[in-house]
């Protein structure tokens, strides 16, 4: 018995040695957390597959649409004006790489490109075998779609970028080249073809807010147009009229207000979570006049109109009194407990005796009881129906001087129309011009007409715009200007890079280099 | 060996060779994790970090040298360690462009993963002298001194991406360090400084500076004039752009030193210790704020009322500006300074009541006393405290003080009893 005892005790220590060599291997060392939710067993099923582009709507946006968003495109374009310190530079184009404001939204649209990267080249590997063909392809067609968007802000803001389709292919050799801006052209148009295969006509139930394929129609219609690709921008517009998916709303007002999130002129917006700095709209926070209109102790006015565009409101132009304050008016929407919100007389952001409307929708009880401070939960546009009507215009105007082209007409007359002004019996590219910067006024869009037209004619326009203050108090009639007119070079039309960014990457000081798109 | 015996109380020579491993970051690094953030359209998911399965320990070789002796009757000691730390595959998290990153993790931004890098020396010495100098009925002294010196250098990197240490608020966005083959870590980065502009026959011949013209105040209110800061141009290519950044400081000391002397007389004691810190220096970013003059509304030091007009053209401080990003206030080497110093770093005095006194209450022994920590600081540095350590513990920004709260002066009475 003894020597079976021994013999068994030899043989127990052999299973014990075979079993912790065996555990010794990658299920024992790489074990999954539990509390927590990796790569490794996420996109399990319909309903998640659904819900993984969720992200790609909110919180990467966020850096971008908290300042950096309306200051390099309303500043510099001319819409607005801000004594603050942080984007005081964008007043007058002096902003260097080192900007803060400049830092957080490139860092934003990069977020939005890696969330995006991550799901192209997660999703299908790794989703489970029971989840749909069209559930995946409509979410990779989504993340197609908001690479696409973040890549059209990062071209025209900064010109060459590179190209990463693959955030884990750079992390050995981070110091990649730019690369050219028709190259990234092609390429978001690639990727908004490929939402348009991919992704469903409409939306619905879960899936409202998120985009389709007549979304991806209407961004490639307007990158077309950028590369002044008139065919492909009619044809596109035309496909998405003639859908009759998107309409505009008859009131111009109604689209800034939350009851009316993801109505029928949306065709891609930002859809925020008013729980938190972070994930909410702040633009609220930084625009509106005072505390009183938010509720939440925000409130910092350091946005306003400039002299500028408000004269370039036609008389009538129902367009303004939703973009911009002015003393006395009455907003019924905001403080609506209380009867409304009445514009003081002495109004004054910024020097410019009149303060920001736009995106300013009042207390969580004015949006329905959600929002926070910093964190109001209107929608941000990226696209809709109105910028459509007036794109597909314009690529029916072409190169022509001039336009009497009834299609056109009526596009363009809708939108006019719809601000209760009379509509124009033939169109030239100054009507053009003048109607997207009023009608998307505040909407981070007009600085970028100024760059991809002629560009002395934009640094001509730019000269001649009234970018000063409002002489204090008392106030004289007519008021007297500090008059400010500046005359931007060339170069100012694209933004420095960041300067961390430059330091890591001397290929950001050489010259862009082709990108290789593959055999696809 | 008689004579020797009588000085010599004891002698010893020691040599040590250990390896040890550190893994001391966060848990689940070789996989990718999701974060769950809210959205308007319901939860989200965002890929929270890129994972390295191939992630080690980090392995510190270390040699160390050392003798201590004890002589005189034990009236002077001393131990004397040299050592050579080799940290190999060191654990860092690699400091990737934003542009492969992006944004905070809050906001969907994709964290950098940690990687064994390459390899890192540390050699130094440290010394401890301890004298016992006077030991009489009614009087004794003795007295510890610590020095410690180490030469700090990358010896590999097994990246080719360049360590540049970026610096992110509210109000800068800048590199801060940079950390290359050869040198040390952590080196600060920034652009060097010629002066204040002043002349103005000479200033169109000058190399222009980040894309701006040479126009006067009436011309333009955005170009480079008169009372502006001149950078050098370091690559000499006739233009002052981000190429022109370059090393302008180092954060780690020749040497630092602890003194300790303590007294005795009759039934008094004191002791005073001093530490202190030579040859480091500091990235004094606060300053950015504090003298600036690129915000209205903002307190500023009285000291940078001495700024640049045309009245006042032997100014320390450059004309004011508005803008955070204003080419006056970039990182550069006004922002770098002497770090040395000496710290009276606790001083305390005490009185031990007489023994017969005390005996009637059965105490064996009371002494009173009462110290002050961190009573004085004699050092030439303009911030709060020297004592700066490192940015949020990380090597890379090692002596950037960013407003550290600095140390409180602490006066402590005490009674100690014994029974």
């Amino acid at each position: 018995m003894k020597s079976f005892k021994n013999r068994l005790g030899f043989i127990t220590g052999i299973v014990v040695l075979a079993v912790i060599l065996t555990s010794c291997g990658d299920s024992f060392l790489n074990t999954k957390p539990k509390d927590s939710i990796s790569l490794s067993n996420f996109y399990a099923s319909n309903a998640q597959v659904e819900a993984s582009t969720n992200i790609l709507y909110d919180a990467p946006w966020f850096g971008w649409n908290n300042k950096a968003s309306w200051s390099i495109t309303e500043m510099q374009a001319g819409n607005g004006r801000s004594y603050s310190n942080d984007v005081v530079s964008f007043n007058d184009f002096s902003t260097q790489g080192d900007n803060p404001v400049i830092g957080s939204g490139w860092a934003s649209l990069w977020t939005v490109i890696a969330q995006s990267n991550a799901l192209i080249n997660n999703l299908p590997q790794r989703v489970a075998s029971e989840v749909d063909q069209s559930t995946i392809d409509n979410a990779l067609g989504e993340a197609h779609l908001m690479r696409a968007a973040a890549y059209f802000y990062l071209v025209r803001t900064w010109g060459p970028v590179p190209i990463i389709t693959n955030n884990l292919d750079h992390v050995e050799d981070p110091a990649i080249p730019l690369n050219r801006v028709q190259d990234i052209y092609q390429f978001m148009r690639n990727d908004l073809q490929f939402c348009i295969d991919n992704c469903v006509d409409i939306a619905s139930g879960l899936n409202t807010g998120h985009v389709t394929s007549g979304s991806a129609k209407a961004m490639l219609a307007k990158v077309a147009l950028y590369q002044e690709d008139y065919d492909t921008a009619r044809q596109m517009s035309e496909e998405v009229i003639n859908s009759g998916q998107f309409q505009l709303l008859e009131d111009y007002s109604a689209l800034f207000k939350v009851e009316n999130n993801n109505n029928l002129e949306t065709i891609i917006a930002l859809q925020w979570a008013g729980d938190s700095y972070g994930v909410g709209n702040s633009i609220q926070a930084s625009w509106a006049y005072n505390n009183e209109i938010t509720g939440t102790g925000d409130g910092y006015s350091v946005l306003g109109p400039t002299i500028d565009i408000q004269r370039a409101y036609e008389s009538g132009d129902q367009r303004r009194k939703p973009s911009i304050m002015l003393g006395g008016a009455h907003y019924p929407g905001i403080l609506s407990d209380d009867g409304g919100y009445t514009v003081p007389e002495d109004v004054n952001a910024q020097g410019t005796n009149a303060a920001m409307k736009k995106y300013v929708v009042g207390t969580p009880t004015d949006q329905g009881g959600a929002g926070a401070a910093q964190a109001s939960v209107i929608n941000t546009y990226i696209l809709r129906y109105a910028d459509l009507l007036l794109i597909h215009a314009e690529s029916i105007l072409a190169n022509s001087q001039s336009t009497s082209d009834p299609a056109a007409l009526e596009s363009f007359n809708k939108v006019r129309e719809r601000a209760g002004l009379q509509g124009k019996t033939s169109i030239t590219m100054d009507d053009i011009l003048h109607e997207r910067r009023i009608e998307l006024a505040f909407e981070s869009d007009y600085w970028y007409d100024l760059g991809r037209i002629d560009r002395s004619k934009a640094i001509e326009m730019i000269s001649n715009q009234e970018r000063g203050t409002f002489a204090n108090t008392p106030r004289e009639d007519p008021p007297v200007i500090n008059s400010i007119m500046l005359n931007p070079s060339a170069e100012d039309f694209l933004l420095p890079y960041p300067s961390p960014v430059v330091a890591v990457n001397d290929n950001f000081t050489k010259d862009p280099v082709p990108y290789y798109f593959g055999d696809e | 060996m008689q004579g020797f015996n009588d000085y010599v109380d004891e002698l010893t020579f020691k040599v040590g060779y250990g390896l040890t491993g550190n893994q001391d970051i966060g848990n689940f690094l070789y996989s990718s994790n999701l974060n769950a953030i809210a959205t308007g359209l319901g939860r989200g998911f965002a890929v929270g970090n890129i994972s390295n399965p191939d992630l080690q320990w980090e392995e510190q070789r270390q040699l160390n040298l050392g003798v201590s002796f004890s002589l005189f009757n034990n009236h002077l000691s001393a131990n004397v360690e040299a050592y050579n730390k080799i940290s190999d595959k060191f654990l860092f998290q690699l400091p990737l462009p934003s542009y492969l990153t992006g944004g905070p993790g809050y906001q969907g931004g994709v964290s950098a993963p940690f990687v064994n890098l390459g390899e890192i020396q540390n050699r130094g010495i440290e010394a401890t002298l301890e004298v016992n100098g006077i030991q009489k009925k009614d009087f004794s002294w003795n007295s510890t001194l610590t020095f410690s010196s180490f030469e700090n250098e990358v010896q590999a990197l097994d990246s080719r991406v360049d360590i540049t240490e970026t610096f992110s608020t509210g109000f800068i966005n800048s590199p801060i360090t940079r950390t290359v083959l050869g040198k040390p870590v952590g080196l600060f980065f920034g652009y060097k400084v010629k002066g204040i502009f002043n002349d103005e026959s000479t200033i169109q011949d000058q190399p222009k500076q980040f894309g701006t013209e040479f126009l006067s105040r009436d011309e333009s209110t955005t170009d480079t004039w008169l009372g502006d800061i001149q950078y050098e141009d370091v690559n000499g290519d006739e233009v002052i752009n981000e190429n022109d950044r370059t090393f302008i400081g180092n954060p780690h000391p020749d040497f630092t030193f602890g003194f300790r002397n303590s007294f005795a007389y009759k039934n008094i004691n004191l002791s005073v210790f001093l530490q202190g810190s030579y040859g480091n220096e500091i990235l004094n970013l606060s300053r950015i704020l504090t003298t600036g003059l690129n915000r209205p509304y903002r307190n500023q030091l009285a000291e940078a009322e001495d700024y640049w007009t045309p009245d006042n053209r032997d100014a320390e401080f450059p004309r004011p500006r508005p803008g955070d990003d204003n080419p006056n206030i970039k990182v550069s080497e006004r922002y770098v300074e002497d770090g040395s110093y000496l710290r009276v770093k606790n001083l305390k005095l005490g009185y031990t009541l007489p023994g017969e006194f005390t005996e009637q209450f059965n105490i064996s022994r009371l002494n009173i006393y009462g110290s002050v920590q961190n009573l004085a600081t004699i050092s030439g540095y303009s911030g709060y405290d020297p004592d700066v350590g490192s940015f949020n513990q990380s090597a890379t920004r090692t002596g950037v003080d960013f407003g550290r709260y600095p140390q409180a002066r602490i006066f402590t009475l005490g009674l100690n009893v014994d029974f």
